[in-house]
């Protein structure tokens, strides 16, 4: 018969892990999508991307929860760690500054997007496309770009542990 | 002996020398990259079912698989041989990272697959294409996400 060990330390650093994988997934998959979005010129276009945007909103929000539950929970559980360790302080800025960067950027590509799902636009009667404008400004990409950046230098931090 | 020498790989592994943590950051950076970008291109093949916009998304699916993925496979698979290269001479792999190598390259060898599936439903315009395109590289993100999980908890 198999069995499978597993402590509970190796099972909170693999759901971690998992986190850190759907919350970094999902700033690739917003970051691909909104450079696409660039050049979008139709609502039918930007409603089809909307459907692969979501599924980076359900990784990113699951990604954001799992990594600071799971992290916060392995950092108390490990001997040798505390939440106090510089290393662990920077990977919590880090994720506030992830978080506050790409929420803003998602927040802002659904307040263009939500208006062209419902075919109308936000300027008054110059048709649906006209809305599109949104994309195409360079501060969407930006603020995932450095999103991704942050999660990068987040990634550093927590694989070089400096000052451990 | 060879559990001995595997007791040694795990500390090994669970103390991790700081000269691994290079290739390491390599690997995991190459390997979140790919998950999402392979995510990002089966969803957009998926979608391309109901969508009013299905060769714009069969398109961006393509380039995505093509452009982001393929790269992230190349940069995740030199972080993982840098790291095993800088493992103890003659010890035997874990079976976790025997699990890693197989899924990254059978999933490798469907990612590339799916991409030349996908490019010729781009070419052709033929969905069912793009729908396989989509189940191969679905099975390939599937086997590297159990395989985070492996690669995390280290069953023995």
């Amino acid at each position: 018969m198999l069995v499978i060990a597993v402590t509970l330390n190796a099972w909170l650093l693999s759901f971690h892990l998992l986190s850190i994988f759907a919350l970094v997934g999902a700033l690739v998959l917003f970051l691909v999508s909104f450079a696409a979005a660039r050049r979008l010129d139709d609502a039918r276009s930007a409603h089809a991307l909307s459907r692969v945007v979501a599924l980076g909103s359900a990784a990113f929000g699951v990604g954001m929860v799992g990594a600071v539950v799971f992290g916060v929970w392995l950092a108390t559980s490990v001997a040798g760690y505390s939440v106090g360790d510089g290393w662990i302080v920077a990977g919590f800025v880090l994720w506030i500054v992830i978080g506050a960067l790409s929420g803003r950027s998602v927040a802002w590509y659904w307040r263009v997007t939500r208006p062209l799902l419902e075919g109308v636009s936000t300027e008054v009667g110059r048709g649906p496309e006209a809305g599109m404008a949104g994309y195409h400004r360079p501060l969407l990409v930006g603020l995932e770009a450095a999103a991704t950046v942050a999660a990068v230098v987040a990634l550093a931090v927590m694989i070089w542990k400096p000052g451990h | 002996m060879l559990g001995a020498t595997s007791c040694l790989v795990s500390l090994l592994a669970a103390i991790r020398p700081g000269i691994w943590d290079l290739p390491l950051f390599i690997h995991v950076l190459g390997a979140t990259a790919l998950v999402g970008a392979t995510a990002t291109g089966v969803r957009a093949a998926i979608a391309t079912n109901r969508s009013q916009a299905p060769v714009w998304l069969r398109r961006f699916g393509f380039r995505t698989l093509l452009l982001v993925a393929l790269p992230a496979f190349v940069v995740m698979r030199i972080g993982a041989e840098w790291m095993h290269s800088k493992e103890i001479d003659g010890a035997a792999d874990p079976r976790w990272i025997t699990f890693g190598y197989t899924t990254a390259d059978l999933g490798g060898l469907l990612l590339v697959v799916a991409i030349v599936l996908a490019w010729l439903a781009v070419r052709r315009g033929r969905p069912g294409l793009a729908r396989a395109a989509a189940a191969l590289a679905g099975l390939a993100l599937l086997g590297w996400i159990v395989t985070v999980w492996v690669m995390g908890a280290k069953p023995t």
